[in-house]
C-alpha cells in the first residue's frame, strides 16, 4: 500500500530527509567560504547570511551569521526581479543594498546569482553581508545628523556585476568608487561572489543527480514537512490576541529627549501567527527608522527563538507567520528617510515587544530584555603606517542576554538581533590593526538583572588611543534599562564615556561624534540582561556563588536576593531565611 | 626465540583496553581487556600479562624484561576535560583581562536556544587574578611586572588549594620577559606547583585562544604528572626497563617528561593511533591519498592523508574549550552505531546526534533500551549477525530491534520494517558522507582521488554505501581492525611543533631576520629531541608559513622548502598561496599583497618501526561458512548472500559482492557496486566494479 502511495505522490520521505540536509549542508558551505576568505573584520565575524532559493523566491535553506538578516533576502530578491524580468542569464549576478528595494541596514549588501539548469532558472544563491563602507556622509554609513537616505550611503539598486559570466567594468568601477574603503569592499564582494560560485556547484551537481522533477517534488515534501512543523510548534502557544509595546528614547540636538514607541497585537490561533504593528509611532527625521525588512527579520528571528532551534531555516516558517508593519511608522519607514540606526533601533524594540507581548502566553519560552545595541567606530591615522584606519570595535558591542526560564543569561553575546552569532576581535589582533591599547575587558559587577534566573552579566570594554588624532562616533542608546520579567529586575544600561588625558570621564551622548587625542581613553560599558522571576526565588547556592565570583556584590544579594554572607564570604543560613521570609511576606 | 625483544602499543580506549606487541622477527600479537577507568594503570598490567602469554608464552616480569619500547596511549587528558575533573587550576593574566577566559569571543554556538548553556569555565573566576603588567603589540613594556602581584596571587592560590597555575600576558608570543619573570617568582616562592607558561607552550598571537590552551595545559597537566608517574613506577616493578612513549595529538609520540610539561598535547592521543596507522599502511600499500574513518558508538571520526602525510589544524575545541595547539584534524559528527532513530515533528526521519550509548544501548542489546538505533537497522536489514556480535561474545535480540524500528518509524511513517530500517541506514551513510565530504571538498580536495579507510567500529558495515554516494572507487579494510590504533602506536616517530608570530608583508619579509628565527626554531627542536635521546642523524625539521591576503583573519599554511628561504623561493611560495587559496576557496586575487602571519617548525625524530606484518591467514579458494539474506535498499529487496569467516580468507583471495564477511569485531558489508580482496598483507580491498556508473 505504502508503495502505491509513493507512486502517487512520488516522494520518498527518506530522499527527502536526506536531500533537506544536502541543501543545509549548501548553505552551510557558503557561509564557510565567506568566513574565511572575507578581507574586513566586521565580515569575518559573521555578519552575514547565506541563502538558497528557488526559482519561486522560495528560502529552501539558510544560514545566518546573525539573527538580524533572517530570510530578508526574499524581499531584494522580489525587486531584482520585477526589475529585470525576463533578462536574466546564466553567468549572471547581481548586487542589492537599498533597504528601499527589500534590504534591512544600507551597508548590508546583497549578492544574487541566479542558477541555471537545463536552460531554465531553477534557483538562486545569495550570500549577503555588511560591507565596510559605501559612501555617504560619514565612513561606515552611521550618520547620525543625515536627514535622508543619500547622506547615509551610496545606493544600490537591484545592479548587474556579471553578465554572461563577463564582469561588467564600468560597474565594478562605479562601485570601486564609492566606497572609501576598496580594498575591505571589493575583498568581501569578491568572497560574496565566491561562496555564490561555490553554491552553483554543489546544487547543479546535486540537481543533476536527481533529475529536476524529483527535486522540485521533494523540495515541496521539505518545505511543507518544516511548515507542519512550525504549525505544531505555534498549536502550542494558547490562542488569543496578546499586546506589548517598547520605547526607543535619545537624546536631540537641542539636548533634549525624544521617544519612540512600536506597539503590537500578536493573534496566534489556527497554527499562525499575526503581528500587527498597528498604532505604532511615525517615522522621524534621523536615522532610527527602520524599513519593512529590518522589523521582518526581527520578527522571525524571535520565532525562530520561541520554538525548536533545530526546526529548519526555509520558507516552511515564514508560512505560518504575517507580519504587518504600517507603511510611515518608524518601523517601516518611507522613501527617502534615512535609517541606518534603525537596524539596531527596529531590531531591539520589535524583539522586545515581540516577547513583552507573548509574555503571558508562554511564559517558559520567552526571556526578559537583552542590552540594546550601544556601539562605536574609530577613526584616524594610524602613526605606524601612514594609513586611514576605520574599525567599529565589536568586542565593545556585547551585553548581557536576559534571564529565561531555566537559564540565566548569558554574558558577553548581546545584543538579541546578533544572539551571539559573532566574535569579538581578538586584542592582540585588534592592537595590531587599530593604534590602541586595551586597558581592560571584564564583567561589570552587579550589571546583569536580579532574578530567579539572573540577567547576563554586561560587560566593560576600555581602551587609549595612541594616534595623534582620531575619533569616535557613537550610536545606539544609554538610557534602557534591559526589563525583567516576572519579579526580575532590570540590567544595568549602557553608559560609553571618555576621559581626556588627565581629566574625568565624561559621557559620550550617543549619535554624535567627538575628537579625541593621543592618550584619551575610551570606555564602553555595555548593559546587563533583565532578571527572570522573583530574585528571593533563586537558589541560595547560586547567590553565594555569584558573589564568591565577584558577579554580585554583598549589598545586592542582601538587598535584592535576601542572602545575607559574612564578610568571609560563608552563608549566614540564619539571616538568610529570617530575610527571606520577610521578603515573602512584603 | 629468547633472543626476541618486543615494542609494544598500548590504546586505552573508553571500554577496552587493546594491545599489540611487534617482535624482533617481525610477529605480531594482539589482545584486548577491559579498561579499568579508576586506574588504567591496572587494565594495562593486565592487558600486558596477557600479552605476554599470547606473544611470549612467558609471564609478566621476564617479558618485560625483553620489551624495549612501550608506546602509549592515554585518555587520562581527555577525560579531566571531558567530566571537568582537572587539577584546580589559578590563572595569572594581565590586570584587566582575567575575564577572557570566560567571555570567550562572545559567541553562543546555538544562534537561537536562549536555553542553551554556556560551558563552566576551567578557571572559576576568583581564582583567575590580574596582575600589573604590560607588553604591546610590537614587544615594548609598556608597565613594568610588579612582582608583588604575583606573590599575593600566589597567596590565594594557596589559601584556596589550587593545584596548578597558568601563567598568560598579553602579547608574550612577541616578548616573553614578564611570563618568565613570572615563572621565576613561582619557581622561587613555591617550586612544586605546577605552572605553565602560555609563550612557552604557544607563542601565537590571539589572546584568548592562547589563555585558554594554557588553562587546559594547566588543568590536565598535575592529573597526567600523577597518572604517568604512577604507570611508570608499576611498570618499573614489574621489571619493565625501557623508555616509555605518550602518543601526541599531533600524531607524533614524546617522552613522558614532555608530556607532563604539555599535556593538553595528549588530548587526542588514542585516536591518533589510528590516524598513524592509517598513514603507514598508505604508505606499505602505496596509496598515499586516505580518507581514515572510524564509527563507533556514539560519533563518527574522518581524517584526511594527503601523500601519506595526516591534516593537522589549529581549530580544534575540547569539551567546547578552545585549543590552539596543532593537532591531527580528526572531524567528529554524531553518528555512531547507538545513533537513535526518529521521526520529527515535520514527519521527517532523523538519526542521531542522540545515542543510546552501550547503557541502555540499541533495542537488539536487551539492555533496557526501547528505541531504534543505527545497530538496530543493521541487524533487521541482515547486515549483523545476531548471534555472531563480537565474535558471539554478545548475543542480539532481532525482534527487538524490528519492534524498536516499527514503533518509532516504520509505523509513522507508513513503512514495512525493513524499509524503514533501510531509511535509517540511508540518512546515517547521508551524514557520514557529509562529513567526509566536510574535511574533503570544503579543504580543496577531490574524495574521489581519495582510498577510504576504515579504522574500526561499526564502519565496515557501511562503508560501501558511503563510498559509492561520494563516488570513492577503493576500500581498504586492516586485517585487526580492533587493535587498529594500538599498532598505529608503534609505527610512530617523535614530533614536535613550534610556531612564531611574525608578521609581515610576504613580498618584503626581511629574509636574513627569517631564516634567523627558523633557526632559533630548529635549535629549540633539536634541544627537545635531543632531551629525548633521539641521534642526531634521526632528526629533521619541516617548515612551514602561515600566510593569508593583507586583512583576512583566517590563514593558509604553506610547506616550504628550507632552500626556499630566499627571495626567488619566496617568490615561488607566493605562486603556490594564490594556487592553493583558489583550490580552497573558488578565487584569488593576485594583485593583494600576502602577508605573513606565523612561522611554524615540525622537528621529527625517526625511531624504529613496526615491519610490515606479514599475513597469518590460510590461502586458498575462500568456503563460506554460510548464506543469508540481506536487504539493500538501493535495490529494492532482499537478496541471498554468502557469509565468510574473515579470518580464513589469506592473501589473494578475491569475492564477487554482494557477500558478507565477518570479523570478531565487525563485518564487512559489501554491496553489489564492490568486489572484495584480500592483499599480501592480510588486508581487505573493496574495489568498485569496473562498470560502476560511469564515473
Amino acid at each position: 500500500m505504502d508503495t502505491a502511495t509513493r507512486a502517487n505522490t512520488r516522494v520518498d520521505p527518506i530522499l527527502a530527509s536526506i536531500l533537506g540536509k544536502k541543501i543545509e549542508a549548501i548553505a552551510k558551505e557558503m557561509a564557510l567560504v565567506l568566513e574565511r576568505t572575507a578581507r574586513s573584520p566586521i565580515f569575518q565575524v559573521r555578519d552575514f547570511c547565506t541563502v538558497v532559493l528557488d526559482e519561486r523566491r522560495r528560502i529552501l535553506s539558510q544560514e545566518e551569521g546573525l539573527p538580524q538578516m533572517a530570510y530578508a533576502v526574499i524581499h531584494a530578491l522580489r525587486h531584482l526581479e520585477a526589475m529585470f524580468e525576463d533578462d536574466i542569464g546564466e553567468g549572471d549576478v547581481f548586487v542589492i543594498n537599498d533597504p528601499y528595494y527589500g534590504g534591512n541596514q544600507t551597508q548590508d549588501t546583497a549578492i544574487f546569482r541566479p542558477i541555471f539548469i537545463d536552460d531554465r532558472l531553477r534557483l538562486w544563491a545569495a550570500a549577503k553581508g555588511h560591507l565596510a563602507d559605501f559612501g555617504g556622509g560619514d565612513i561606515g554609513g552611521y550618520v547620525p545628523d543625515a536627514t535622508d537616505i543619500w547622506a547615509e550611503n551610496f545606493r544600490i539598486p537591484p545592479l548587474r556585476v556579471y553578465r554572461g559570466g563577463e564582469l561588467q567594468r564600468d560597474v565594478w568601477n562605479l562601485l570601486m568608487a564609492n566606497t572609501r574603503l576598496p580594498h575591505y569592499v571589493g575583498g568581501d564582494m569578491q568572497a560574496q561572489m565566491g561562496a555564490t560560485a561555490v553554491a552553483e556547484a554543489r546544487l547543479r551537481a546535486l540537481w543533476a543527480q536527481h533529475g529536476n522533477e524529483t527535486m522540485t517534488s521533494h523540495v515541496d515534501f521539505l518545505l511543507d514537512a518544516t511548515e507542519t512543523r512550525m504549525r505544531a510548534e505555534l498549536a502550542q502557544f494558547p490562542p488569543g490576541e496578546y499586546h506589548g509595546e517598547s520605547t526607543y528614547e535619545h537624546v536631540t540636538d537641542d539636548d533634549g529627549m525624544e521617544a519612540h514607541t512600536a506597539r503590537l497585537k500578536v493573534t496566534i490561533g489556527d497554527g499562525r501567527a499575526i503581528l500587527d504593528f498597528a498604532g505604532t509611532d511615525p517615522q522621524c527625521g534621523r536615522y532610527y527608522n527602520g524599513v519593512y525588512g529590518t522589523t521582518f527579520s526581527a520578527a522571525v528571528a524571535v520565532f525562530l527563538m520561541l520554538v525548536d532551534p533545530d526546526i529548519p531555516h526555509n520558507d516552511g516558517v515564514l508560512r505560518c507567520l504575517d507580519i504587518r508593519v504600517p507603511e510611515g511608522s518608524f518601523l517601516n519607514a518611507s522613501f527617502p528617510a534615512p535609517c541606518v540606526q534603525g537596524n539596531f533601533t527596529c531590531q531591539d524594540v520589535a524583539m522586545e515587544t515581540i516577547f513583552r507581548a507573548l509574555a503571558d502566553a508562554v511564559p517558559e519560552r520567552v526571556t526578559a530584555g537583552w542590552n540594546r545595541g550601544e556601539s562605536h567606530n574609530v577613526r584616524g591615522v594610524d602613526p605606524r603606517t601612514g594609513r586611514l584606519f576605520f574599525d567599529p570595535p565589536l568586542i565593545a558591542n556585547k551585553g548581557g542576554g536576559g534571564g529565561t526560564f531555566g537559564n540565566d543569561g548569558w554574558s558577553n553575546i548581546g545584543c538579541i538581533a546578533c544572539g551571539g552569532g559573532y566574535a569579538a576581535q581578538d586584542y592582540e589582533t585588534w592592537e595590531a590593526q587599530v593604534p590602541a591599547l586595551v586597558l581592560d575587558h571584564d564583567y561589570r559587577t552587579d550589571s546583569g538583572g536580579e532574578g530567579e534566573f539572573r540577567g547576563g552579566m554586561g560587560i566593560r570594554f576600555r581602551y587609549r588611543l595612541l594616534a595623534d588624532e582620531g575619533s569616535v562616533c557613537v550610536y545606539g542608546e544609554d538610557t534602557d534599562e534591559p526589563f525583567g520579567l516576572f519579579g526580575g529586575f532590570p540590567g544595568a544600561a549602557n553608559l560609553f564615556s571618555a576621559r581626556r588625558e588627565g581629566g574625568d570621564w565624561e559621557r559620550l551622548i550617543p549619535n554624535r561624534t567627538y575628537v579625541l587625542r593621543k592618550g584619551d581613553e575610551v570606555e564602553a560599558l555595555n548593559a546587563g540582561g533583565g532578571g527572570f522571576g522573583p530574585p528571593v526565588h533563586r537558589h541560595v547556592a547560586k547567590v553565594v556563588d555569584d558573589v564568591r565570583q565577584g558577579f554580585v556584590t554583598l549589598e545586592r544579594a542582601r538587598e535584592r536576593y535576601g542572602v545575607e554572607l559574612t564578610q568571609r564570604l560563608e552563608l549566614d543560613e540564619d539571616a538568610t531565611r529570617s530575610r527571606r521570609e520577610r521578603k515573602a511576606v512584603a | 626465540m629468547s633472543d626476541n625483544t618486543f615494542h609494544v602499543g598500548i590504546d586505552v580506549g573508553g571500554t577496552f583496553t587493546d594491545l599489540v606487541s611487534s617482535r624482533s622477527d617481525g610477529a605480531l600479537a594482539v589482545t584486548k581487556v577491559p579498561t579499568t577507568t579508576a586506574d588504567p594503570s591496572l587494565g594495562i598490567l593486565e592487558g600486558l600479562e596477557e600479552l605476554a602469554r599470547v606473544a611470549a608464552g612467558d609471564g609478566l616480569g621476564s617479558f618485560l624484561e625483553r620489551v624495549e619500547v612501550i608506546v602509549h596511549g592515554s585518555t587520562v587528558a581527555t577525560n579531566a576535560m571531558l567530566t571537568g575533573r582537572g587539577a584546580k587550576t589559578g590563572l595569572i593574566t594581565t590586570k584587566g583581562f582575567r575575564d577572557a577566559l570566560e567571555m570567550r569571543r562572545g559567541v553562543r554556538e546555538r544562534l537561537y536556544d536562549n536555553k542553551y548553556a554556556p560551558p563552566e569555565p576551567l578557571v572559576p573566576r576568583y581564582l583567575r587574578l590580574g596582575v600589573t603588567e604590560r607588553v604591546d603589540v610590537a614587544g615594548a613594556v609598556v608597565t613594568p611586572l610588579d612582582e608583588s602581584d604575583v606573590r599575593e596571587a600566589l597567596t590565594v592560590f594557596r589559601e584556596h588549594e589550587v593545584e596548578s597555575v597558568a601563567v598568560c600576558f598579553m602579547h608574550a608570543y612577541v616578548n616573553g620577559d614578564h611570563e618568565r619573570q613570572a615563572a621565576a617568582v613561582i619557581k622561587r616562592e613555591w617550586p612544586d606547583v605546577y605552572a605553565c607558561i602560555s609563550h612557552e607552550l604557544l607563542p601565537e598571537r590571539k589572546f584568548y585562544e592562547r589563555v585558554s590552551t594554557t588553562s587546559i595545559n594547566a588543568f590536565v597537566g598535575p592529573i597526567l604528572r600523577r597518572y604517568l608517574h604512577h604507570l611508570e613506577e608499576r611498570l618499573l616493578e614489574q621489571g619493565f626497563r625501557g623508555p616509555l612513549r605518550v602518543m601526541k595529538s599531533n600524531g607524533g609520540i614524546m617522552s613522558p617528561a614532555v608530556a607532563v610539561r604539555e599535556g593538553a598535547h595528549t588530548i587526542l592521543s588514542g585516536p591518533a593511533g589510528a590516524v598513524a596507522a592509517a598513514t603507514f599502511w598508505s604508505q606499505v600499500v602505496e596509496t598515499p591519498n586516505v580518507i581514515l574513518v572510524d564509527m563507533g558508538g556514539t560519533s563518527f571520526d574522518v581524517t584526511l592523508i594527503e601523500e601519506s602525510t595526516p591534516l593537522i589544524t589549529r581549530d580544534s575545541s575540547v569539551a567546547r574549550h578552545r585549543l590552539m595547539l596543532p593537532t591531527l584534524d580528526i572531524h567528529t559528527v554524531g553518528a555512531g552505531g547507538g545513533s537513535i532513530a526518529f521521526v520529527d515533528g515535520a514527519g521527517l526521519l532523523d538519526v542521531g546526534p542522540a545515542s543510546a550509548g552501550s547503557t541502555p544501548g540499541p533495542a537488539c542489546y536487551g539492555r533496557g533500551g526501547e528505541l531504534p538505533t543505527v545497530t538496530d537497522a543493521d541487524v533487521v536489514l541482515g547486515y549483523i549477525d545476531p548471534d555472531f556480535f563480537l565474535g558471539g561474545r554478545m548475543t542480539l535480540d532481532p525482534e527487538a530491534s524490528a519492534a524498536a524500528i516499527d514503533r518509532h518509524v516504520a509505523e509513522p511513517l507508513g513503512l514495512s520494517t525493513l524499509q524503514a530500517a533501510s531509511g535509517i541506514y540511508d540518512v546515517i551513510n547521508a551524514k557520514m558522507a557529509a562529513a567526509i565530504r566536510e574535511v574533503s571538498v570544503q579543504r580543496g580536495y577531490d574524495p574521489r582521488r581519495f582510498v577510504l579507510m576504515v579504522g574500526g567500529g561499526a564502519s565496515a558495515v557501511h562503508v560501501c554505501a558511503i563510498a559509492h554516494d561520494i563516488g570513492i572507487r577503493k576500500i581498504v579494510i586492516p586485517r585487526d581492525p580492533g587493535v587498529f590504533s594500538a599498532f598505529g602506536m608503534l609505527t610512530t616517530d617523535f614530533k614536535h611543533d613550534f610556531v612564531r608570530t611574525f608578521p609581515a608583508v610576504l613580498a618584503e619579509v626581511a629574509v636574513g631576520e627569517l631564516r634567523d628565527v627558523f633557526a632559533e626554531m630548529r635549535a629549540q627542536g633539536e634541544q627537545v629531541l635531543e632531551g629525548e635521546g633521539v641521534p642526531a642523524d634521526a632528526r629533521s625539521h619541516v617548515f612551514k608559513l602561515d600566510l593569508r591576503y593583507e586583512g583576512q583573519v583566517h590563514e593558509v599554511d604553506l610547506t616550504v622548502a628550507e632552500t626556499e628561504l630566499d627571495k626567488p623561493g619566496l617568490r615561488e611560495v607566493h605562486r603556490r598561496f594564490h594556487e592553493r587559496h583558489a583550490a580552497i576557496y573558488a578565487y584569488a586575487t593576485e594583485n593583494d599583497p600576502v602577508e605573513v602571519v606565523n612561522l611554524r617548525l615540525t622537528s621529527v625524530g625517526e625511531t624504529w618501526k613496526v615491519r610490515q606484518p606479514a599475513a597469518d591467514g590460510r590461502g586458498g579458494e575462500p568456503v563460506p561458512k554460510g548464506r543469508r539474506s540481506a536487504y539493500f535498499g538501493h535495490l529494492k529487496g532482499s537478496v541471498e548472500v554468502a557469509v565468510y569467516d574473515g579470518h580464513a580468507i589469506g592473501p589473494g583471495a578475491e569475492l564477487a559482492g554482494p557477500v558478507i564477511v565477518e570479523l570478531l569485531d565487525t563485518s564487512i558489508v559489501v554491496d553489489d557496486h564492490y568486489d572484495f580482496g584480500c592483499d599480501e598483507y592480510g588486508n581487505f580491498h573493496l574495489r568498485a566494479k569496473a562498470a560502476a556508473d560511469g564515473e
